[in-house]
């Protein structure tokens, strides 16, 4: 069995057991994949009641990894998820400052409603997200591998929601948004969930599949102008450079940064191994593009007078971006 | 280093990739020579014209086929060696066209790129992989199909072009010198309609002789028979036969310029015999004269003695004419007017004082020029001030007239001029045809590219233009005069007086201009010979006035300008350019180059030197006059 023969296996066999109890959602799940074996993070966005919890369970106990749960709620502090040094006594009498770990050690965390907390405490995960260690007092932790966050957090228009910070949004790889089922997904929903039935999951892969599954990934190959496609594609985000796209210009404040030109590459990568190639095409390129560059513009009060979502204005950049240049486009449309 | 594709896949690949150049070469070709054929279309047309024009002899339509077919091809053979001489597609490149071409998820390129990257890791197996896609080369053919390019469409409709251009055209009629169209074609219809109404307009026609040549020319232009060179010579040989004619006319000229003093001097005091005399209708002026002496038993002193200084006056007009009959008539008309004078003197009563005074008579101002429909100056005629206001003094009294007799021979000479007067009427619209028509011809050689100096300078002494002009004059004199009055009586004296006088005179004028009905507008007409222009100089002398009017005051917008104003100061150049003030847009960043308030003088001072150069149509200068004063 070749690498590629042995990454989609494993991945039909995730979507497959998260298929026993997650209804539908087939692209929320392959997005969550495609951030797991990239190893990066995912956002999920959707209203309450979708379902995103249930995911975030069911694919721990699909990888066999430790799970945990943070539910953010307003007076969630830092320590409530990063931990903090206690005083211990032990038998002796004798005390000690002992440090006590939050729930952020674990291999895949769940901060739930991460929208809901102040930006002070989702700060608390900037570092565990991006170095995979927690310092306190000066003293580094590393955190157990793999390690994933999988965050939720409910539309911004909602009551009582801080959003997240530029620097917070730019550390996950995929922002994912949880649409509403499908009339026969409701009825299956429904069905499984109102029965006296119960779907059990069980692990699939192990750890160390997945580490290898991530190298896969890395090793897909990019020729250099698929390359010079996303890169262009990433500048064409930003209003204020040379590259910028028209639609930048008008409808965008910010582009996305390096990490999203590495997100377009990864999740390229992992596009082509899920397409069954162990080498990107610009199709790859644009299929990451939405949901890897979607929380990284942001978009100018024009974009938002005239109700234009990030979504959108990123297709229309694709659009504007042409997958070949010069004489090769001259000849290919002559 | 780049290292050659040695692996059975990559074999596959390369000979891919080198069928895909052949094909875009072959693309090329096509695009290169169709652009180049449709250019080429283009040239022909021009050259098989250009041929047409330039060859008049059997040979034009196998030389315009030759220019065609060297346009053609010269141009196709640039156009395939332009694009096969461009830059040509680099290997990857042309992998990275038939991956978008084929749909192939960029395989090829990758492959192309790993062919020349022997560092990558996994590569011989990736390249294995890859190999399956380079099976689907069948397609080739249809994505990278030699076709015509999508201008095809205006390749036939060039061709009809250059088809309509060798055989439609009349020029290119083998054998032909001059066809219709050409401008000597042109001029002959022109001419001839211009005779039509130059001969129903006047009504007298030109000696049989210059009849005839003047219409056969017409024909000869019209029927194409004429080089350009042989019309202007023709066109001059019988211009100088019409100035010959005119010369002959002089004499006839000279004694209706004498009865158009004469009328002058009578305008006043005699305004029927003024008009019949300027006519040159001698039974009316017997008739007016018959009537005058019935009246001037009624008349006052001061009328007897004006009237009689009139015929006096008119009298010594014609007395000096080489006409013999006018000149017998004009010396009786001087008798008559002194005698008119003299019978007033010496009835007169007693003169009341020894001294009297009597103002000089005031003398008008000279009308203004008037202003043909050329621009051509006309000056009216000056303007007689009414008798100014007498001084004191003493005035005989009048008592008497001219003789009966006197009165009575006058009006036989003036009948017996009768036949004189009609054959005068004559030569006047004799000579006026052949000075318009000499002017016509004239516009004609201009613009057949005749010289204009000489021509010019002969018109202008002979030509009677129809240009007209109307001048108002006010003047003011000042005079001095002596009186002296005798009288049977018992006092006598003399005096000394001084006087003032004012006086108004109107003048009309005639424009001489050396062509025909303001056809030409000045110098415009000798140095534009397109149709457009001459049909709009065409246009009647109000229209052209409208014309100008609105050329000088309608008001000029800057382009690409959205949002206010821009403004002409109303002056036109000799070219017919109208000057254009822009003014600044508000919302500009620099200050205002002008105040506002400095604008109406300036406007009212242009429009003055707009009047003042006549650059202002007359109907229009008192309202524009009024109406930048207004502005201040």
């Amino acid at each position: 069995m070749n690498e590629l023969e042995f990454f989609t296996e494993r991945i039909e066999k995730l979507r497959a057991e998260v298929g026993k109890v997650l209804v539908g959602q087939r692209e929320v799940v392959d997005g969550v994949l495609a951030c797991l074996v990239a190893d990066g993070h995912v956002l999920l966005e959707g209203v309450p009641g979708l379902g995103k919890t249930l995911l975030v369970r069911t694919l721990a106990q699909c990888l066999g990894l430790t799970y945990r749960r943070i539910q953010f709620t307003p007076d969630l502090m830092p320590a409530d998820i990063v931990g903090t040094h206690i005083l211990n006594e032990d038998e002796t009498g004798r005390r000690t400052m002992e440090f006590q770990r939050g729930p952020v050690f674990t291999q895949i965390l769940l901060a739930d409603e991460i929208n809901r907390a102040t930006p002070k405490t989702q700060s608390a995960l900037l570092e565990a997200m991006q170095e995979r260690q927690v310092t306190i007092s000066g003293t580094s932790h590393p955190l157990p591998g793999p390690f994933f966050v999988m965050a939720t957090q409910n539309p911004l228009e909602m009551e009582g929601t801080y959003p997240l910070p530029e620097a917070q949004l730019d550390r996950f790889f995929y922002k994912v948004y949880v649409p509403f089922p499908t009339l026969e997904e409701l009825v299956e929903v429904v069905n499984r969930t109102t029965g006296n039935t119960t779907q059990s999951v069980q692990p699939v892969i192990t750890p160390d599949e997945l580490t290898t599954m991530r190298r896969i990934v890395r090793s897909v190959t990019v020729a250099p102008e698929v390359m010079r496609y996303a890169m262009r594609v990433l500048l064409a985000t930003h209003p204020d450079l040379p590259g910028g796209s028209q639609t930048a210009k008008q409808y965008l404040r910010y582009g996305a940064s390096p990490r999203g030109a590495q997100t377009l590459i990864l999740g390229g990568r992992v596009n082509a191994l899920m397409a069954g190639r162990q080498h990107i095409g610009f199709a790859d390129i644009r299929a990451a593009a939405v949901p890897g560059l979607r929380h990284r513009i942001g978009r100018s009060f024009e974009a938002e007078a005239e109700g234009l979502e990030t979504d959108r204005l990123a297709r229309k950049i694709l659009d504007e971006v042409p997958e070949v240049t010069g004489a090769v486009a001259r000849e290919l449309h002559a | 280093m780049v290292q050659r594709m040695s692996p059975p896949p990559l074999r596959e690949l390369d000979e891919l990739v080198s069928r895909a150049r052949r094909r875009l070469l072959a693309r090329r070709v096509v695009r290169g020579g169709s652009l180049g054929a449709l250019l080429g279309l283009g040239v022909a047309i021009f050259a098989v014209i250009a041929v047409g024009q330039t060859f008049r002899s059997d040979s034009v339509l196998w030389t315009g086929l030759a220019a065609a077919g060297v346009a053609i091809g010269v141009c196709t053979l640039i156009g395939v060696s332009a694009q096969v001489a461009g830059r040509h597609l680099r290997r990857r490149e042309v992998a990275l066209l038939l991956d978008r071409a084929l749909d192939q998820d960029e395989a090829f390129v990758t492959a192309a790129w790993l062919s020349e990257s022997p560092e990558v890791p996994g590569r011989d197996a990736l390249l294995e992989q890859l190999a399956g896609s380079f099976e689907s080369d069948s397609r080739l053919e249809d994505v990278l199909a030699v076709r015509l390019p999508t201008y095809k469409g205006w390749f036939p409709v060039l061709g009809l072009v250059l088809v309509a251009a060798f055989f439609l055209p009349p020029y290119l009629r083998v054998g032909s010198g001059i066809t219709a169209g050409t401008p000597t074609a042109q001029e002959g219809e022109r001419l001839a309609e211009r005779l039509d109404e130059l001969a129903e307009e006047i009504g007298v026609a030109l000696p049989e002789d210059l009849e005839v040549e003047t219409e056969q020319l017409a024909e000869d232009l019209l029927g194409e028979e004429l080089s350009t060179d042989e019309a202007v010579d023709r066109i001059e040989d019988l211009q100088k036969k019409l100035d010959d004619f005119a010369n002959e006319l002089e004499p006839s000229k000279s004694v209706l310029d004498e009865l158009e003093k004469a009328a002058d001097a009578l305008q006043s005091d005699a305004p029927d015999l003024a008009e019949a005399l300027r006519d040159a209708d001698m039974d009316g002026a017997a008739d007016a004269l018959e009537d005058l002496a019935e009246q001037v038993q009624e008349m006052s002193p001061e009328q007897k003695q004006s009237l009689g200084q009139g015929l006096e006056g008119a009298g010594e007009q014609l007395a000096g004419s080489k006409n013999e009959q006018v000149s017998k008539a004009g010396q009786t008309m001087k008798d008559a007017g002194q005698g008119l004078q003299q019978g007033q003197q010496g009835q007169g009563q007693q003169g009341q004082q020894g001294q009297g005074q009597q103002g000089q008579q005031g003398q008008g101002q000279q009308g203004q020029q008037g202003q043909g429909s050329q621009g051509q100056g006309q000056q009216g005629q000056q303007g007689q001030g009414q008798q100014g206001q007498q001084g004191q003094g003493q005035q005989g009294q009048q008592a008497g007239g001219m003789s009966q007799q006197q009165m009575q021979d006058l009006q036989q000479q003036l009948r017996d001029a009768q036949q004189v007067g009609q054959q005068l009427q004559q030569d006047q619209k004799a000579l006026e045809r052949a000075q318009r028509t000499n002017g016509a011809l004239e516009g004609s050689k201009q613009r057949l590219g005749g010289e204009a100096g000489e021509s010019q300078g002969q018109s202008s002494q002979q030509g009677q233009g129809q240009g007209e002009g109307q001048g108002q004059g006010q003047g003011q004199g000042q005079g001095q005069g002596q009186g002296q009055g005798q009288g049977e009586g018992e006092a006598q004296g003399q005096g000394q007086g001084e006087g003032q006088g004012q006086g108004q005179g109107q003048g009309a004028g005639a424009g001489h201009t050396w062509e025909d009905q303001g056809e030409f507008g000045g110098d415009k007409g000798f140095n534009d010979s397109s149709d457009a222009r001459n049909d709009n100089n065409r246009k009647s002398t109000a229209d052209q006035n409208i014309d100008d009017f609105q050329r000088l005051y309608d008001g000029a917008r800057l382009e690409n300008v959205d949002g206010l104003l821009a403004g002409a100061d109303g002056q036109v150049d000799e070219s017919g350019h109208v000057d254009v003030l822009p003014t600044r847009r508000t919302g500009a960043d620099e200050s205002a180059s002008k105040p506002l308030l400095n604008i109406p003088d300036r406007y009212s001072e242009a429009a003055r030197e707009a009047i003042s150069n006549e650059t202002v149509p007359p109907g229009y200068r008192d309202a524009v006059k009024q109406y930048f004063d207004e502005t201040r």
